[in-house]
């Protein structure tokens, strides 16, 4: 299209570290660098919040909405309370703080399209900005959200490869012509 | 029908059971605190913000069994590419009636490159039994969650 006034711009957030190739890198490091610091419970417990998390923001839109109360008049909203009640579930991922997951995924994806990632890497590491009092608290996990927020992230992830492999040029072609047939060989010893 | 039984033994069963609660509340509380602490330590993942650029609402008008369409511009002022994914909440009439428009959405999904533009436009079919009268919601963008573009759709039959 050509550039005109838009309607709405996406800029970064006020007061924080904008999104850069060494803020998304920083982000990246640091989520790794503390992982080992962290329980297997507690990094299944994060991203299910997280997902969870996923799922009532796409309660809020109509699709998702819809989705959602279909989900919930049926056996899989009284099956998965049951589950959720008696493994204890509600009460492990209620002490859990949701990981921005999709945010995290976001990041990761505009890494693998920008132009400057090797100097960044050489550069000395940047400290990742700390989340602080952005921090999505624990709270009580709706086991449908966590459901919706599967479908919205799967869906999410699926968008996000092809856009990644389109932004890379023309895809492949369909038909990819053969190096062509060998040519027979004569003689009794091969045949 | 037998009585329920009284006692010593019983007020007994009920303090432990009462402590018992309490101790497994305290557990709970005690790690949502750690963990809320522990949250606040880790990294930032930097977000977009949505900044509505233009005064007035999304508006688009249409006959019941009819067809509205609205068009966004949308612009990525940050320094990576970021993702565009439109979505539409539900429509709420001035009497009350929800309407859960099954919105067309073009393009669905956009990588957006810094400074690079996009146009989605959104097609909303209208069922034949909406009643008339104005719906308001809201184009939202997927996972800025920090509100949307406020959407105004009339419906009237055509005169």
């Amino acid at each position: 299209m050509s550039p005109g006034d838009p309607d709405v711009l996406l800029v970064d957030e006020p007061d924080r570290a904008g999104r850069t190739t060494a803020s998304l890198v920083a982000s990246l490091a640091g989520r790794l660098a503390v992982l080992p610091g962290v329980s297997g419970a507690d990094v299944v417990g994060a991203l299910a919040a997280g997902v969870a998390a996923v799922g009532r923001e796409a309660a809020e839109t109509a699709e998702g909405r819809r989705l959602r109360e279909a989900l919930a008049r049926g056996r899989p909203a009284t099956n998965a309370t049951l589950l959720w009640q008696r493994l204890g579930i509600d009460r492990w991922l209620a002490t859990m703080p949701a990981s921005p997951v999709l945010h995290q995924l976001r990041n990761d994806a505009a890494l693998l399209l920008v132009d400057d990632l090797g100097e960044t890497l050489d550069l000395p590491p940047l400290l990742p900005d700390r989340t602080g009092g952005d921090a999505v608290g624990p709270g009580p996990v709706d086991p449908l959200d966590l459901v919706l927020g599967l479908w919205a992230l799967a869906r999410e992830t699926e968008a996000l490869v092809e856009a990644l492999a389109a932004a890379s040029g023309e895809p492949a072609p369909r038909v990819v012509p053969g190096a062509g047939r060998a040519a027979p060989v004569d003689g009794v010893v091969l045949r | 029908m037998t009585e329920p039984p009284h006692g010593a033994s019983d007020a007994l069963g009920e303090i432990l059971r009462l402590q018992q609660d309490f101790q497994a509340r305290m557990v709970d509380e005690t790690l949502r605190y750690l963990r809320r602490v522990q949250g606040m330590f880790e990294p930032h993942a930097p977000g977009t913000v949505l900044r509505p650029d233009a005064p007035a609402a999304l508006a688009a008008t249409a006959a019941p069994g009819g067809r509205a369409s609205v068009r966004l511009d949308v612009e990525n002022r940050q320094r990576v590419h970021t993702v565009l994914a439109a979505t539409l909440t539900p429509l709420v009439g001035e009497d009350g009636t929800t309407w859960f428009a099954d919105a067309d959405v073009r393009p669905a999904f956009r990588l957006l490159a810094p400074a690079e533009q996009a146009r989605v436009t959104l097609r909303l079919p209208v069922p034949a039994d909406v009643p008339e009268g104005l719906y308001r919601g809201l184009v939202m963008l997927r996972g800025l969650h920090q509100g949307g573009v406020p959407l105004e759709v009339t419906v009237a039959v055509a005169s």
